[in-house]
């Protein structure tokens, strides 16, 4: 057996293992999956929406957020215009008459617009809503009634993406629901890692007591994820408070977004590192991180074996040009294509398949996510998802030389 | 919440292990299989050339001609035992487990051997017209470079088989398998490097060789 057969066997049995945990974990708790307990738990409420440059969009997000069911008597909202140069605190200001306020400062990231805002906020609650991000009326009044247990810091709301017109948002519709669906079953392993900016709310004696988001990671919303389970927070998700949001149309902005939340997961992962395997963090320290780490070296694992095979064959194909010239024959002799199964190709099957299982479960699951199985769905098993550990590479490297492009 | 979740961690543990078990199980089953069907092909290919052998000698002690049975019994085998390594060498390929089927092909190359002396002897005793190319190669090059320079030689020779069907006897002999008649082959005939194209037993070509190179000594 040799060194790329035994890598492949360790990336099944790993994989294997986590899409296991994941569809038992599902199984276990379907029926509470959409779990709609009665009883409300409704404090006083602070809607944050950090905007830079968002004319196009802001108006509609505002709306969106004004038409919640949370009590108006107990509702705040206010537009955090980090120094916008277009039109965006022109537009917010005309919500003034309906209770919006408008928050203007320098322009300084999304994360110290958050933590400056938190401190003029009335709300015991903080609500984080990006400014392209459109909440469910129920939304706030579904996810609020989670803190009526003390130790919950943050609740995260189900994204999905509004705008599902051409192949590329076809995609990131697939991609949110199935990270919607996994992130509910990590809920049920008190290990939901990241608060999402297009719908989460946090206690804000919590934001103040982990010292809010960190100015220096590019995901803020992974890191005080984080920082909230070190502290010993819970944090929930939950499934019935949809918000929609607009995810990237074009192939470079969408790009620069997954290199940005990459980058920012290893800055997080580097931040918190010295916590893995530490039991007194609850799942955090056993779970959560190892979690994590478990994925970027699979992801690494299966791209440095794949790249390999492919670097390999391009090679002695290359040798097998030259001699082919060499012995006066064509350039292009057939490849040979041997189609004898074994055992790689049995798990390779059997993953392809439990991982198909799981986006079948999760789009049928999550319905309003409204995204239907079809030739996009092939698209992406085969190919969208194969461009992840593309961008965890790249990112890596952006990592280690600095990178803090937002 | 996480309390009620713990024994699916152990569970998918336990579930993982027997999947990845069984899957291994399967693997070698796979395979084994596979190797069986090797060995069952060369007892018949071995069955074959034994009746063969024997009908031919038996001709030969009743005085009749035995030439024409022979040639044909002989370019017959020729094809089987071409295909049957091409066999061994997809099976070799496909393997993760028993990667190497030495014995396998050394028990193929034994019995190349014995078809290779029995196409010189037919040729001598019965004036037949074909040219036996003999290639040498190794079973397990030294890298890339010669793997690639045996496969084009390879498929020059294929080519040349095709062109020239039962006009030629091809015969691959694989010179690192420790097979001593093999090594009493290469020096005989004097085979310094792979891979070498020897022709009707005199003229050996060392090194990648063009199609029209070969068929210039035929």
């Amino acid at each position: 057996m040799n060194a790329l057969t035994i890598v492949y066997l360790f990336y099944i049995l790993t994989s294997l293992y986590f899409s296991l945990v994941t569809l038992m974990v599902f199984f276990k708790n379907r029926s509470k999956y959409f779990d709609d307990t009665p009883e409300d738990y409704t404090p006083s409420l602070t809607v944050l929406i950090p905007a830079y440059n968002e004319e196009d969009t802001i108006a509609d997000t505002l709306n969106s957020v004004l038409a919640s069911d949370y009590p108006k008597d107990k509702f705040e909202v206010i537009v955090v215009n980090d120094g916008s140069t277009d039109r965006t605190e022109e537009i917010a200001k005309t919500f003034e008459d309906r209770g919006v306020k408008v928050f203007t400062k320098p322009n300084s990231g999304k994360p110290d617009s958050i933590n400056q805002a938190t401190k003029i906020a009335k709300g015991e609650l903080i609500g984080i809503i990006d400014s392209d991000s459109h909440p469910e009326s129920i939304a706030f009044r579904k996810m609020s009634r989670h803190f009526k247990d003390e130790r919950v810091g943050a609740v995260t709301g189900t994204a999905l993406v509004k705008n599902k017109n051409n192949l590329m948002e076809k995609m990131q519709a697939m991609e949110y629901a199935l990270i919607a669906w996994t992130r509910r079953i990590l809920d049920f392993l008190d290990s939901v890692f990241v608060t999402p900016g297009s719908l989460s709310m946090y206690r804000k004696s919590a934001l103040n007591e982990v010292g809010g988001f960190d100015k220096n990671v590019m995901t803020e919303d992974i890191e005080i994820a984080w920082n909230l389970l070190r502290y010993k927070y819970k944090i929930r998700m939950e499934s019935i408070a949809h918000s929609f949001t607009l995810a990237p149309s074009k192939l470079k902005v969408w790009w620069r977004q997954r290199i940005r939340w990459s980058v920012g997961g290893f800055q997080t992962f580097w931040k918190h590192r010295k916590y893995m395997f530490k039991t007194n963090y609850a799942m955090f320290g056993v779970f959560v991180i190892p979690f994590f780490l478990t994925h970027i070296i699979l992801s690494f694992a299966g791209f440095s074996v794949f790249l390999g095979v492919i670097l390999h064959r391009l090679f002695n194909w290359v040798i097998l040009a030259s001699y082919s010239v060499k012995a006066g024959e064509g350039l292009a002799r057939m490849p040979e294509i041997n189609l004898l199964p074994n055992v790689l190709t049995v798990f390779g099957i059997l993953l392809v398949l439990i991982f198909l299982v799981g986006i079948i479960i999760s789009l049928r699951t999550l319905k309003k996510a409204e995204v239907k199985i079809r030739f996009s769905f092939i698209i992406y098993a085969l190919f969208y998802l194969t461009t992840f550990p593309v961008i965890l590479i790249v990112s890596f490297f952006k990592w280690i030389k600095g990178y803090s492009e937002w | 919440m996480v309390e009620n979740q713990k024994s699916v961690f152990w569970k998918a543990a336990i579930a993982t292990l027997v999947i990845f078990i069984v899957g291994l199980l399967l693997g070698v089953y796979i395979e084994s299989i596979r190797t069986e069907g090797i060995q069952d092909g060369y007892e018949d290919l071995e069955l074959r050339w034994q009746d063969s052998k024997l009908r031919t000698d038996f001709y030969q002690l009743l005085g009749r001609d035995f030439c024409e049975y022979a040639i044909e019994e002989n370019l017959e085998f020729s094809d089987a035992i071409y295909a049957r390594g091409r066999q061994i060498e997809l099976n070799e390929q496909a393997n993760k487990f028993d990667e190497k089927l030495i014995k396998e092909k050394r028990k193929y190359a034994l019995l190349k051997t014995e078809f290779f002396m029995n196409a010189i002897l037919l040729k001598e005793r019965c004036n037949a017209d074909y040219h036996n190319v003999v290639y040498f190669y190794k079973d397990d090059p030294n890298s890339d470079f010669e793997k690639q320079e045996q496969k084009v030689q390879s498929g020059i020779l294929g080519d040349l088989k095709e062109k020239y069907g039962r006009d030629i006897m091809l015969i691959p002999l694989p010179i690192d398998l420790d097979v001593s008649v093999i090594d009493i082959f290469v020096s005989t005939y004097n085979v310094k490097e792979t891979p070498a194209v020897m022709i009707d037993e005199s003229v050996v070509l060392h090194g990648l060789h063009s199609f029209e190179d070969i068929e210039s000594f035929l």
